[in-house]
């Protein structure tokens, strides 16, 4: 007992070595990411709040809109092809309209597409329709109250586009990952739809028969459903439903569900 | 800050015990402290400064007292009470008293369990103990020496009953 006595700090200091941690997230790069994501909406509220620098950036869109093109015809091609191309990716992006759990059945869901080539998914006429008119992460954020959710894996990063849900119940957002894809192609794509409200209200009205069949998971203790698209209408593959702080949260993925439930934790 | 996020993970899950609520805490205490570097003293270590951070983000994800002392000794538990096939009754001996130790440790207060975390098994030293528990250098001293007479006793009794 003498012996242990004396060697009590170091007992302490041998039991601390063997401590094994949980391994380290990269906190510090989801931290840099929020930040950056912070510092993308500042320099827009300083052009709002500069009347000044808006009408130096209309007069500028003049002349190379207007005033340049008049005067030489090579960029006048050049402008206008910058306007075709541009009309091209609108009427190929994803379409206004439906809402997103309305916009397509569990039979031609593009699950179903990923064997076929790459052509016919990234087809404009399949274009799927993620929910209402596109809008930036800040008109997002404020459509949800300043509560907008996000995965916190680093591996995802910043959502590629958001859209307003386009459900007539409610407000939500529909925010979309496309991992450097084209956003029309259903192959390594993130979906993840934020209404406020319950999961059963929100994605399971008119669909009780099919709840039973959903797998039962957990979301950070918080019960959820994991399902494939043939039973939950989904623009990708799998989907995940589960509640948090009072949203009832979509994620659409083709990812595996032990990935897909990582994701979804990291959601905050 | 990247050099510092295992020690700072590692302190929030020390004291929350759990490592999701670890992970919200340090990374939440990164970005205030991204926000508030124009605020940190040049010259001032920056690791217990950062710490302090670290320290009160993961004490706002409260729990119960209880439970909290239960995912302490949870987390400690979980990583060293493994036995080693190579000497298995020296092994054996070494988890018996590791395990003693433990209770002894649930026993103490949190302020006494969080120094002596900080101290041993985060490796601090007393300076950056203090920082980190926002106390005076001294007020570590006291509660480490009072948590080590603590823990003696307690080991004592367990010994002599045994």
């Amino acid at each position: 007992m003498q012996d242990r006595e004396r060697n009590l700090e170091s007992e302490l200091r041998e039991l601390g070595s063997m401590i094994h941690y949980p391994p380290t997230p990269e906190v510090a790069r989801a931290a840099r990411g929020l930040l950056d994501e912070e510092q993308e909406d500042r320099p827009r509220r300083f052009r709002l709040s500069l009347p000044a620098l808006r009408w130096a950036a209309v007069a500028a869109a003049f002349v190379l809109i207007v005033a340049v093109p008049a005067f030489s015809p090579g960029l006048r091609t050049t402008v206008s092809d910058l306007f075709v191309t541009k009309d091209t990716q609108m009427a190929g992006g994803p379409a206004v309209g439906g809402g997103a759990a309305e916009s397509e059945s569990g039979e031609n869901a593009p699950a179903s597409d990923l064997s076929k080539g790459s052509e016919a998914v990234t087809s404009p006429a399949r274009a799927p329709r993620f929910g209402g008119a596109r809008i930036t992460p800040r008109e997002a954020r404020a459509r949800m109250g300043g509560a907008l959710l996000l995965p916190r894996t680093p591996e995802l990063g910043k959502p590629d586009e958001s859209y307003a849900t386009s459900t007539s119940r409610k407000d939500g957002v529909v925010l979309v990952y496309t991992e450097g894809s084209p956003v029309d192609d259903p192959r390594n794509r993130l979906v993840l739809t934020e209404v406020p409200g319950d999961i059963e209200s929100v994605y399971l009205v008119g669909r009780t028969a099919i709840k039973p069949k959903l797998d039962r998971v957990s979301v950070n203790r918080r019960p959820g459903y994991w399902g494939s698209a043939r039973r939950l209408p989904s623009h990708v593959g799998q989907v995940l439903l589960w509640k948090q702080s009072g949203i009832a949260l979509r994620l659409e993925t083709n990812f595996p569900k032990e990935r897909a439930l990582r994701i979804a934790e990291s959601v905050r | 800050m990247r050099g510092y996020q295992e020690v700072a993970f590692r302190t929030a899950y020390l004291i929350t015990g759990d490592a999701s609520e670890a992970e919200d805490a340090t990374q939440e205490a990164f970005v205030k402290a991204y926000r508030a570097l124009d605020r940190f003293r040049s010259g001032a270590p920056f690791r217990p400064w950062l710490l302090t951070i670290v320290a009160n983000e993961a004490r706002n994800q409260r729990r119960s007292a209880a439970r909290r002392t239960g995912l302490f000794l949870k987390a400690v538990r979980e990583g060293t009470l493994e036995e080693n096939p190579a000497l298995p009754d020296a092994a054996a001996l070494a988890a018996e008293r590791r395990e003693e130790l433990l209770q002894a440790l649930g026993g103490l207060r949190e302020e006494a369990r969080l120094a002596i975390a900080c101290r041993y098994f985060l490796g601090l030293s007393e300076e950056e103990t203090a920082t980190t528990l926002r106390c005076a250098r001294g007020t570590v001293k006291s509660r480490l020496s009072r948590a080590l007479r603590s823990l003696r006793a307690e080991l004592r009794k367990e010994g002599d009953a045994g």
